[in-house]
């Protein structure tokens, strides 16, 4: 991809994502000309840009709404939810087709038709008394025309077809796109095929929807569409005009479907348009012509006009006219390869597509600087060699390389940090993803909802952050759907009509926390520890027996909630165990508060960096552990005499102070080490919010270290937060001594033997 | 739990699909054809499919054994392989 096309792409989606949030704004406030104006100025910029590439169905598309938007500004168009809902719907194009541009090198070739019909509803906006407005039949795309070619025979009446693209995450949010395909009247045919080729094997990820499902029904459009209603963002309809109904320049030999395209592609190259997009739209042109004729079987016909549009348009119209006037269809269905480039064409959403970073300026020059630092200290090293070399005394170079070693050690510490930091990207970032979302899931509902942000200034990894957004939106929308109540309870229950739903963020320590708050009806103890026993998570007992915190926690149970029950926090599908999973893989977790009748908040925990961590290596046995300097307030030597038993425990007396005291070999349920000679090494440890004293047998090393999450046979080991690798290769374990600490009277906590 | 492996008929196993495979079903069908892709599965007793469930039979197309019991799928998807 050439550097222009990359920048291009990368303001495209700034373009679409601001012009977004002021469309959004403007729904609340018709009447702010400021937003008016700033949408106007996105299209244009949005218009010029594409312009300077080769893709006429959307520079058409963009020319019709900065009319319309235009006319907006001028005060001759009135801005309401039919304008506002129109250019969401421009953007979302908008943005699909960069997607498809950046995988592909090209528009997908629906592209043509839904700009065409996107441009007529702008235009119809402008003249109200046009009719012919929402003739959406105009153009008629790829997908439908196969539809209706892989049928044995055409319907008899008018029927509709749906394309039906499920966002990939739609399993987590509890959809079943064939449940809603099981609902539409009058089936006729059924696709259901990738979306985008399948990722190799090695990625396999059941969760992930990857399903382009088209249909054909014989039904009026309004009852076809109904069983879509809360997925209109993925679905496409287009009416199919029964057979031998007139279309434009429509043969009757012809299957009508394909007819309709030649004869739309006939209109597109007589419509007069600047010569510099000429030539893409011929192309354009013979491509769907020929694609059209090839999914009936005439390929004879469709390389006779893909040849003819090499020797330009006054050679492929007449070629076209030939086919719409030539001999009777073959049968129809047998060639699939249309199929194929339509795939490759919209392989848009993969995850794998590339990001830039945008970096400030600032940083990079920091980064600059210490580089040079780097460079210049490197130089010591040499001066030290000649040194060596000259027979300087043992015991002075080596102090002389200690203090090398430092200002290096130093400098890669900085540089390291440096380095991270230019990952960091504000949240703001997954936040302002939310507005829209939050909306759509409040209409679908019929519920009134306010979104607040909080700290969108709280910078993070691009990895935590890009990872945030799924996570986070199951939340929201468990939050909207589940949490909110509708408007009329609320009134009742005295609360303000409009549910509100905080998304906030903050610094916690080394980490940050991401929170999702609403003020609705909370969550019911009673409910989860029913739902609980059923689910045979816990015994009936047990759950009776946990306190309401822990019984809340039980919804980020896997298996807690499946599709199908029916409940408060019913038809998820996929529960809320997704989200803990999600945030365990990012090296975090979460937590939930909740009030019945208040609202609820659920907390994400998450690292900010992966960060360089200064570690204490200590000793128990034979045995070493690191646990983060941070969390170890002093080192501290006491005789042993001076710890007392107490209830439950032991204890000692620190500068005024009680201090209890554990043993960490029993906290790791060691049966060697730590409790001989006449003196206690304790680490005077501050974890959630307590103080204690926790005693190890020795100070082995100190370094700086990258702590990777736990994962595997690690990270079922109570206590652990982490692993590190030391230089000698071997790995070791690195104590968290909050979580070490949260409950040393439970059993079950413990580690067992053999995972070391 | 509406997904098992039969290990009865001297092959590889048959995974079965029973009743209501919701989309929990997904994985655990998905870990057993990629365990041994030579598995077939029969879908004859299966009443409803969740579309995360069939999206793995598309993907990983094992041999299918019989016609599913589920009308919908039965009627209007094609069997991602036959066999």
């Amino acid at each position: 991809m050439n550097d222009l096309l990359e920048q291009f792409l990368v303001e495209t989606r700034e373009l679409v994502q601001s012009a977004t949030e002021d469309l959004l704004a403007l729904e609340g406030r018709p009447g702010d000309a400021e937003a008016v104006n700033r949408v106007f100025r996105a299209f244009h910029t949005l218009k010029g840009s594409v312009g300077l590439f080769d893709y006429p169905p959307w520079f058409a598309l963009l020319h019709a709404a900065e009319d319309g938007l235009s006319a907006a500004r001028a005060g001759n168009l009135v801005v309401d939810a039919s304008l506002v809902d129109l250019s969401l719907e421009a953007l979302d194009a908008t943005a699909r087709w960069s997607d498809a541009i950046e995988a592909t090198g090209r528009l997908p070739d629906a592209a043509g038709g839904e700009a065409a019909a996107l441009a007529e509803r702008y235009r119809s906006l402008l003249s109200p008394d046009r009719k012919s407005a929402t003739e959406a039949t105009g153009a008629f795309p790829d997908w439908a025309a196969r539809l209706v070619a892989s049928m044995a025979e055409a319907p008899g009446g008018p029927s509709t077809a749906v394309r039906y693209r499920p966002r990939g995450d739609c399993f987590f949010s509890g959809d079943d796109p064939l449940s809603l395909v099981r609902k539409v009247p009058g089936l006729l045919a059924v696709s259901v095929e990738p979306a985008t080729p399948w990722p190799p094997d090695g990625e396999f990820d059941a969760y992930a929807c990857n399903l382009d499902i088209t249909l054909l029904a014989g039904a009026p459009r309004r009852e076809v569409e109904a069983p879509f209603r809360l997925v209109s963002d993925q679905v496409t309809v287009v009416d199919v005009p029964a057979t031998g109904t007139a279309r434009p320049s429509s043969a009757s030999a012809m299957d009508p479907v394909v007819a309709a395209i030649l004869g739309e592609q006939l209109l597109a190259m007589a419509a007069s348009g600047d010569p510099e997009t000429a030539p893409g739209r011929l192309e354009a042109c013979a491509r769907s012509v020929a694609n059209a004729l090839r999914s009936i079987g005439r390929d004879a016909e469709a390389e006779r006009c893909r040849d003819a549009s090499e020797r330009g348009a006054a050679s492929l119209g007449p070629a076209i006219e030939a086919a719409l006037a030539g001999g009777s269809p073959t049968d129809p269905g047998s060639d699939r390869e249309t199929s194929g480039a339509d795939e490759r064409a919209s392989g848009a959403h993969g995850a794998g597509t590339a990001r830039t970073l945008r970096v400030d300026a600032v940083r990079v020059d920091a980064l600059v600087g210490r580089v040079g630092e780097l460079v210049v200290a490197r130089n010591a090293l040499g001066r030290l060699a000649a040194r060596a070399e000259a027979g300087e005394d043992a015991a002075t170079l080596a102090r002389a390389i200690r203090e090398a070693d430092a200002d290096i050690g130093r400098l890669a510490t900085s540089l390291h940090r440096d380095a991270v930091s230019l990952r960091l990207m504000p949240l703001s970032e997954v936040f302002r993803r939310f507005a829209r979302p939050v909306r759509e899931a409040a209409r679908s509902l019929d519920k009134e909802v306010r979104i607040d942000f909080e700290g969108e200034g709280t910078e993070a990894d691009k990895g935590i952050v890009e990872n945030l957004f799924e996570p986070l939106l199951h939340v929201v929308r468990n939050a909207v759907d589940h949490g909110l109540e509708d408007t009329g309870t609320r009134l009742r229950l005295g609360k303000p009509a409009s549910g509100r739903i905080k998304i906030a963020a903050g610094q916690d320590g080394d980490g940050i926390i991401v929170s999702v708050s609403d003020d609705g009806r909370g969550i019911d103890p009673a409910f989860i520890r029913r739902r609980a026993a059923e689910r045979g998570l816990r015994s009936r007992e047990a759950v009776s027996a946990m306190d309401d915190a822990a019984v809340t926690d039980l919804i980020f149970a896997a298996g807690f909630s499946t599709a199908g029950s029916v409940g408060a926090l019913s038809g998820r599908g996929v529960g809320m165990d997704a989200v803990r999973v999600a945030a365990e893989r990012m090296g975090g977790r979460v937590s939930v508060e909740s009030r019945v009748g208040e609202g609820t908040t659920v907390a994400l925990h998450l690292p900010r960096t992966v960060a360089l961590v200064r570690l204490l290596v200590v000793g128990i046995g034979e045995e070493s552990y690191g646990i983060a300097m941070d969390a170890v307030a002093e080192v501290v030597r006491v005789p042993r005499s001076a710890i007392q038993a107490v209830a439950g425990g032991a204890a000692t007396v620190l500068r005024g102070r009680t201090l209890p005291v554990l043993r960490l070999a029993d906290l790791l349920d060691h049966r060697y080490g730590a409790g001989i000679g006449t003196e206690a090494l304790l680490l005077v440890v501050r974890a959630a919010d307590e103080t204690v004293g926790l005693e190890i047998d020795r100070l082995d090393d100190r370094l700086d270290a990258v702590v990777r999450p736990p994962a595997g046979l690690v990270g079922s080991v109570p206590g652990v937060g982490g692993t590190t690798v030391l230089g000698d290769g071997g790995v070791l374990l690195v104590l968290d001594p909050a979580a070490l600490l949260a409950d040393p009277a439970s059993d079950g906590r413990r580690a067992p033997e053999e995972t070391r | 739990m509406t997904v098992t492996l039969r290990a009865d008929d001297g092959t590889n196993g048959t995974i079965r699909l029973e009743g209501d495979c919701p989309v929990e079903d997904a994985e655990t069908l998905a870990s057993l054809i990629l365990g041994d892709p030579g598995r077939a599965v029969d879908w004859t007793a299966c009443t409803r499919m969740h579309t995360a469930v069939y999206q793995v039979l598309l993907r990983l197309r094992p041999v299918m054994r019989g016609t599913c019991r589920d009308p919908f799928v039965g009627r209007w998807l094609t069997p991602p392989r036959s066999g």
